[in-house]
């Protein structure tokens, strides 16, 4: 009890002064980069399985991940940090380039199923895509 | 990115811890990199876990200590062998040993280790001074080994051309024959140490009943077989076989294989567990048609490095390190490791640990994105099998 009023008073000194703030703002930008180093990493272990897992638990790396996510939300709310405000010049690409990426990587595992097969999984990816961006723009307006 | 109100100089404070991360995150990135290109290979057995025997991929033996592994004890002035193998250029070997709670503590263990083909740890057999002779039939178009009144028949006619040479004295009958000898009812099999391939698998025959698969291209290559040596054969051919353990970077050589000494171009067969030179220049010749000997150096066996572990700070705790520059030039991936100890009491081993670091050299970083390259390859069928 009186640990945890500790971590209170200490949370709003931290808030008053600002330092909170400075935190989250480095947190944010951290898990930011551990997810995509996440994705990167899973994208090599399903290009090459075993080869990541041999020197590294990608289960643990996530559940941290999670963990640190969890915690970023939650000071963000504490401090007001409710978006991010990217410019679109960075965005933009970002999208455009993970949408290619994760193209090519199911592109890849249907190297084995037949051209139909190929044709629905394309033709449902570009659907979903489509609609994520629709209801994105459309919530954002 | 929208800052919230800061002041000025917090703004600062915000800009330098970033720049501070992002310095942190490129080289934690940097250092996994290079423990991925340049690994850390660590062999660790506890013995009070039943499992680690497993996992530290170690293979011991001791005549004198024959039951190290269950009690991690070393008897007086004693020793115990172990073998590892592995791929890469290597600059140093850790050894870091820990002693039970209640073992006598010597003044140091001894450690003697060296780098060869692990053919050549094998101990020196007869020479083989004469091919084998059998009685060979052929009735119809089927070869039969006479043994013991017994005729045995040989699975295909590859099988019996892989044993025997052209020239072969055989005794043509028909199927009166059986009315003198009895029939064989298992059929005899390729030359042991003989490399097959059925579909998209490579097998070694170890035995007259068993094959082993082999683990992969790449581990194919490195004990220093060659596709070109691999025949195909049948379902029926394969079928009399059963399925042994695959074979690792780590297995020991089976029965039958063939080594040829880059030095003075003897060649050598595996025979109960003995390396037998093979003399006998017609036998000889008729191997060297069916297989291309592995290359082996087999004076690489002799050359030694010590390294005495000595106590370390940790309790019960005794360490080294071997430079090993000097096995770069040797033949062959396995390390073998002779532990000893010249006290009059046992000693109590109650953890092991060896590790192999590696060079950061581009010739390794170079190896492994090949390994890399043939693996994706391999992964989408577009691999070649040369």
């Amino acid at each position: 009890m009186i640990f945890s009023q500790k971590i209170l008073d200490w949370t709003h000194h931290l808030r008053q002064s600002g330092f909170l703030s400075i935190i989250t703002l480095l947190l944010s930008e951290l898990i930011v980069v551990l997810w995509l180093s996440f994705f990167a990493l899973f994208a090599l272990e399903m290009l090459l399985p075993t080869f990541v897992l041999a020197r590294l638990s990608l289960a643990q790396y996530f559940f941290w991940l999670l963990l640190g996510t969890l915690a970023t939300l939650k000071l963000r709310q504490e401090t007001s940090i409710a978006y991010f405000d990217i410019p679109k010049k960075i965005w933009f690409p970002a999208i455009i380039f993970g949408w290619f990426f994760v193209l090519i990587l199911t592109l890849l595992a249907l190297v084995h199923f037949s051209l139909i097969g190929g044709a629905i999984f394309f033709s449902l990816y570009t659907g979903l895509s489509f609609l994520l961006w629709h209801w994105l723009t459309h919530e954002s307006c | 990115m929208v800052l919230p109100t800061l002041s000025p100089q917090q703004i600062a404070l915000y800009q330098k811890l970033r720049l501070l991360l992002w310095i942190g995150m490129l080289s934690s990135g940097i250092l996994f990199s290079l423990s991925v290109l340049f690994p850390q290979i660590v062999h660790f057995l506890d013995l009070n876990e039943p499992g680690s025997l497993k996992l530290a991929d170690l293979e011991f033996s001791s005549s004198t200590n024959p039951d190290f592994t269950i009690n991690g004890k070393i008897a007086p002035t004693s020793t115990v062998t172990a073998v590892a193998s592995h791929l890469g250029d290597f600059s140093s070997i850790d050894f870091r040993i820990t002693l039970e709670h209640d073992s006598l503590l010597p003044a140091s263990i001894t450690t003697t280790l060296r780098r060869a083909n692990r053919a050549a740890f094998l101990p020196r057999g007869e020479p083989i001074v004469a091919s084998p002779n059998p009685t060979i039939y052929q009735i119809s178009n089927t070869y039969y080994l006479l043994q013991d009144n017994i005729l045995i028949p040989f699975i295909s006619e590859a099988a019996y051309r892989s044993r025997y040479p052209e020239g072969h004295t055989i005794v043509k009958a028909d199927a009166a024959i059986f009315n003198l000898y009895t029939k064989g009812e298992n059929p005899i099999g390729f030359r042991i140490g003989s490399l097959l391939s059925f579909a998209d698998g490579v097998y070694i025959i170890t035995s007259e009943t068993e094959m082993r698969p082999v683990g992969s291209a790449e581990i194919f290559l490195a004990l220093g077989y060659r596709f070109e040596d691999v025949t195909a054969v049948s379902e029926e051919e394969l079928g009399i076989y059963k399925r042994g353990r695959i074979i690792l970077l780590n297995t020991p050589y089976s029965e039958g294989t063939l080594f040829e000494d880059t030095s003075s171009n003897t060649v050598f067969m595996i025979d109960q567990g003995n390396l037998r030179t093979v003399l006998d220049p017609t036998y000889r010749k008729f191997l060297l048609g069916e297989q291309t000997p592995i290359a082996i150096h087999t004076e690489d066996a002799t050359e030694y490095i010590d390294c005495d572990l000595q106590k370390n700070l940790l309790p019960r705790s005794y360490s080294c390190t071997a430079t090993i520059d000097s096995f770069k030039d040797n033949l062959g991936y396995s390390y073998e490791f002779v532990f000893g100890q010249n006290t009059n009491q046992p000693i109590e081993i109650k953890t092991m640990r060896v590790i192999f670091d590696t060079h950061v050299t581009l010739e390794n970083a170079h190896r492994l994105l090949a390994k890399i390259k043939q693996r994706l390859l391999e992964r989408f069928g577009l691999a070649s099998s040369n």
